[in-house]
């Protein structure tokens, strides 16, 4: 989260927020008051905009906060451990991991290139070939304790 | 990715320099240029879900639904070889590969934290 901030400048701040179900006072209302925002205004925008999207899924979102206190925001896709969580059918990642730890998950190459897929339409993935990005998937499969399997 | 530089190398100061900055740059990829004559090995490795497999958890929309499994041939061949230690060792041992230096570097910082770390 990062607030840059001369004056008139806009700051950026990031939330993970489900789907549908924004609102709640604890993340959301509080970031958003802070810097002159109506959180309900954004609410509203953020559960219209996200009306396709399965209810409760995580999504990153980046506001913008102008100067005069309008807003605009960008919706990323879901976490890439949410994907693996659910690719590999368990709720939680391992707590250790490492040789003397057992995995507690599977994933096969094929959903990690699919997971690879939605995560190149990011913005902020323009520049990373799809084979990075599926080893940057592995990664991450790798410090939850998921293994990944041909 | 070997460029003749012949063609731009008289065509002014600021191109020969930057153009020899280059080739300090591309010397040791250049060493490196694979030979891509020799047959490629057939791929070996079967996944474990076959066309046709229903590929749970990856759709997040209502209106969607989650991908189906193409053939193993439909996907890249890189694909097969992000999960495949032999093809990471092999980098590794290979000199001429940044990821040898890498792996080199970070073995040297954990010798030399090690030695650092005198708390017996």
């Amino acid at each position: 989260m990062s607030k840059k901030a001369p004056a008139a400048a806009a700051s950026l701040l990031r939330l993970v927020v489900p789907a549908g179900k924004a609102t709640p006072s604890p993340p959301i209302g509080p970031a958003l008051g802070q810097r002159g925002v109506k959180s309900m205004d954004f609410c509203k925008q953020f559960n219209d905009r996200t009306k396709n999207v399965d209810l409760g899924t995580p999504l990153p979102v980046i506001i913008t906060v102008k100067g005069d206190r309008t807003f605009t925001f960008v919706t990323k896709s879901p976490p890439t451990s949410f994907f693996l969580k659910r690719a590999a059918g368990i709720e939680k990642g391992a707590t250790n991991i490492g040789k003397d730890h057992p995995f507690v998950g599977k994933v096969n190459l094929k959903q990690i290139y699919e997971i690879a897929k939605i995560k190149q339409a990011d913005e902020g993935m323009g520049h990373l070939s799809l084979k990075g990005i599926c080893s940057g998937v592995v990664g991450s499969a790798r410090s939850m304790g998921i293994e990944v399997v041909a | 990715m070997l460029k003749s530089f012949t063609s731009t190398a008289f065509s002014g100061l600021r191109t020969v320099s930057q153009q020899q900055v280059r080739c300090i740059q591309v010397s040791a990829r250049s060493l490196n240029v694979k030979d891509d004559s020799a047959p490629k090995a057939k791929r070996t490795v079967v996944s474990s879900a076959p066309e046709g497999t229903v590929l749970k958890g990856i759709n997040y929309m209502k209106d969607g639904k989650d991908p189906v499994a193409l053939a193993d041939d439909a996907y890249p061949e890189w694909l097969w070889e992000i999960n495949d230690p032999e093809v990471r060792n092999a980098r590794i041992a290979d000199p001429l590969d940044k990821k040898h230096h890498k792996e080199a570097r970070r073995q040297a910082i954990k010798a030399d934290n090690f030695i650092r770390d005198k708390k017996t």
